[in-house]
């Protein structure tokens, strides 16, 4: 399969008050066409920065180096002008709280229909069949009262729903979702993730699905990349994760998650997220792990690819520094 | 050790001003049950299922609207003002969000002092920092301030806050819901030793299945204020009887690829508006089983096995 994204050694250091603050540390994936590829770690790791960073919508006070090849063209290197027919039109996002990316003094309709007509140059008439088609498409059986609805009138379930399919007005390359089921009950969020599944089998665009749920990554996800602190420390498809996890992190990871169909002792890690203001040196990970040598402390460990398509950054497998 | 019988808590929503009208939100209608001496009891369902008014309300931080609350033998939902201040030691609450419940202007040490001193302890001091090594904290946290912590940090002091008067029960609010998974699994360890060390009887409250099973002994299912079905973990989890149950479960993510809950059994709709509940049994609009006599009339609980109790009309024709 094509590569659609390839991000190479990014770095994003983030100014603040209280000092520079390095949020990503050299993150380098990619995204192939019509996969859905899982981002997932703990709060705070950097998995909303890289998405945010995609689509070029990070606060000025961020700095950014390294490449972002959306199709072959560096998106580090677009002007704001070719920037915005990107945004929204090749590359969509969704993000956890539907209540918020809607607006809640205007109708569902003005809010569709703009888009619509922006991206599409369609007039009013046209945008508004387009309007219904996408809404019946993302399982909302009544497209006429929900353009005559104001978001609050809606369920969260529903105001996802929409977003979704306002994501999808222009037929993106990639689909960005960022935690797009955190704030959902269980039932909605199985509604939700089945019709990005169906959507994506249909339509097959790329999703970057970013979350902090093994268990949602488990049920959509082709590959994952699991990221800590700033880094991205495993890449691996699905079943090979969780089958065959490396990295100590990955480890830790998946023993701490409570699984519904069996009690099984939880291991938790030692410690707790470090502060990026002043990062552990050489693998970030080291203060925490178990198996951590002299090495750990000092080099940082690079992305290497351990057994075909399963790439691990730590010092126990290796690697062309060694 | 804790029984709830036909617990009620109506909430009064009033509509119009000049000519007011008032429609009654059952966010807990008609519960029972019973929580054994040192027993975990979790209560699942979905947000508005009416889990955390359940919990405020045996604690009467609501006053219930009916139904009666004992704990070992004493009627709670009887007692005067001055009586339930004296049993509040014996009772202590654990809330989701672990800053908002901490007081921003207190020390680590204030805070957990502070009910010692409402109850004219002695020795507060040295309690304090017994409770704070009893939570995996030390006497340095002690001078902190909630902010200077972290969430994980925040959630033990509220713990050790809780555990300050030595209770017998406690209601556990989605107390790890705000945390992250590596943090949870610390925090839910501990909860499940300091339960082993002190002999406490928990009430806990989660959307998260997960989190249930791997601390309830026994487990309630909620559905727009009632309860749906009653049994231990193994029963409900592994032989669960109400359609929603079984929906809820089929719901949830399960951390191993090889077995993907999607697409296995449909879930149908979203959970209707507590101020219009349906008739009949609450569940008919999304069940997929849903007859006739659904909608008219509300089942009554049945005992289908020792212990293993569920509301539905077709309990047992159901494959």
């Amino acid at each position: 399969m094509k590569k659609l994204l390839e991000i190479n050694d990014l770095y994003i250091n983030f100014k603040t008050l209280w000092g520079v603050a390095k949020v990503l540390n050299g993150v380098s994936f990619n995204i192939r066409e019509g996969e859905i590829f899982g981002l997932v770690g703990e709060t705070g790791c950097g998995k909303s920065v890289t998405a945010l960073s995609i689509l070029r919508l990070l606060p000025p006070n961020a700095e950014i180096s390294g490449k972002i090849l959306f199709k072959g063209d560096n998106l580090l290197e677009k002007s704001e002008e070719e920037m915005r027919k990107i945004r929204g039109k090749k590359i969509s996002i969704i993000f956890q709280d539907p209540m918020t990316s809607l607006n809640p003094l205007f109708k569902v309709r003005d809010q569709m229909l703009d888009i619509i007509e922006l991206h599409e140059g369609l007039d009013r008439r046209s945008a508004e069949e387009h309007a219904k088609k996408l809404l019946k498409a993302v399982g909302l059986s009544d497209p006429e009262r929900i353009l005559n609805s104001y978001p609050h009138e809606l369920s969260g379930g529903m105001r996802q729903r929409i977003m979704i399919a306002m994501a999808l007005s222009s037929n993106p390359y990639l689909l960005i979702a960022d935690e797009p089921t955190t704030a959902l009950d269980v039932t909605i969020q199985k509604q939700i993730l089945e019709l990005i599944l169906d959507l994506r089998n249909q339509y097959n665009f790329s999703v970057l699905l970013i979350t902090h749920d093994l268990g949602v990554v488990a049920e959509v996800c082709d590959r994952v990349g699991v990221m800590y602190a700033g880094n991205i420390v495993e890449i691996a498809p699905t079943e090979e994760l969780f089958e065959n996890p490396l990295h100590p992190y990955t480890q830790g990871l998946l023993s701490v998650v409570p699984d519904p169909r069996i009690k099984k002792p939880l291991k938790p890690l030692k410690g707790s997220v470090p502060s990026l203001l002043n990062p552990p040196s050489g693998c970030r990970f080291h203060p925490r792990c178990f198996y951590a040598k002299g090495i750990c402390g000092n080099v940082k460990p690079e992305l290497h690819e351990h057994s075909p398509g399963h790439f691990v950054a730590c010092h126990l497998y290796g690697g062309e520094d060694q | 050790m804790i029984r709830v019988e036909h617990l009620k808590k109506y909430f009064p929503i009033t509509h119009g001003f000049i000519r007011k009208k008032i429609i009654w939100l059952k966010a807990v209608d008609d519960v029972s049950f019973g929580i054994k001496d040192g027993e975990t009891f979790g209560l699942v369902g979905e947000s508005g299922s009416g889990k955390s008014t359940t919990g405020r309300t045996l604690l009467r931080l609501y006053e219930p609207t009916g139904g009666k609350v004992y704990f070992n033998d004493i009627e709670v939902t009887a007692l005067s003002k001055q009586e339930l201040k004296e049993l509040r030691p014996k009772m202590q609450i654990i809330y989701q969000d672990p800053y908002s419940s901490l007081n921003p202007r207190l020390t680590i040490f204030e805070i957990i002092a502070e009910p010692l001193r409402e109850y004219g302890h002695e020795n507060v001091k040295e309690t304090v920092l017994e409770l704070l090594e009893a939570v995996g904290l030390s006497e340095e946290h002690a001078k902190k301030y909630p902010d200077e912590i972290s969430g994980g940090q925040c959630q033990r002091v509220a713990i050790a806050r809780a555990l300050a008067l030595n209770p017998e029960f406690l209601v556990l609010d989605e107390p790890t819901s705000a945390l992250d998974v590596s943090v949870q699994a610390q925090v839910l360890n501990l909860l499940e030793s300091l339960q082993r060390e002190r002999n406490l009887t928990y009430l806990f409250i989660s959307h998260d299945l997960g989190v249930v099973r791997y601390l309830a002994d026994r487990v309630g299912v909620m559905y727009l204020g009632k309860l749906v079905e009653v049994g231990t973990i193994e029963q409900v989890f592994d032989n669960p009887a109400h359609p929603y149950t079984r929906m809820l479960l089929s719901s949830i993510p399960v951390p191993d690829p090889k077995a993907r809950n999607l697409k296995r059994e449909r879930v149908i709709g979203e959970i209707p508006s507590p101020l219009h509940p349906p008739s009949g049994c609450k569940f008919h609009t999304r069940c997929p089983y849903a007859k006739e006599i659904c909608k008219k009339e509300e089942p009554e609980m049945i005992e289908i096995e020792k212990g293993h109790f569920v509301r539905c009309h077709f309990v047992g024709e159901l494959q």
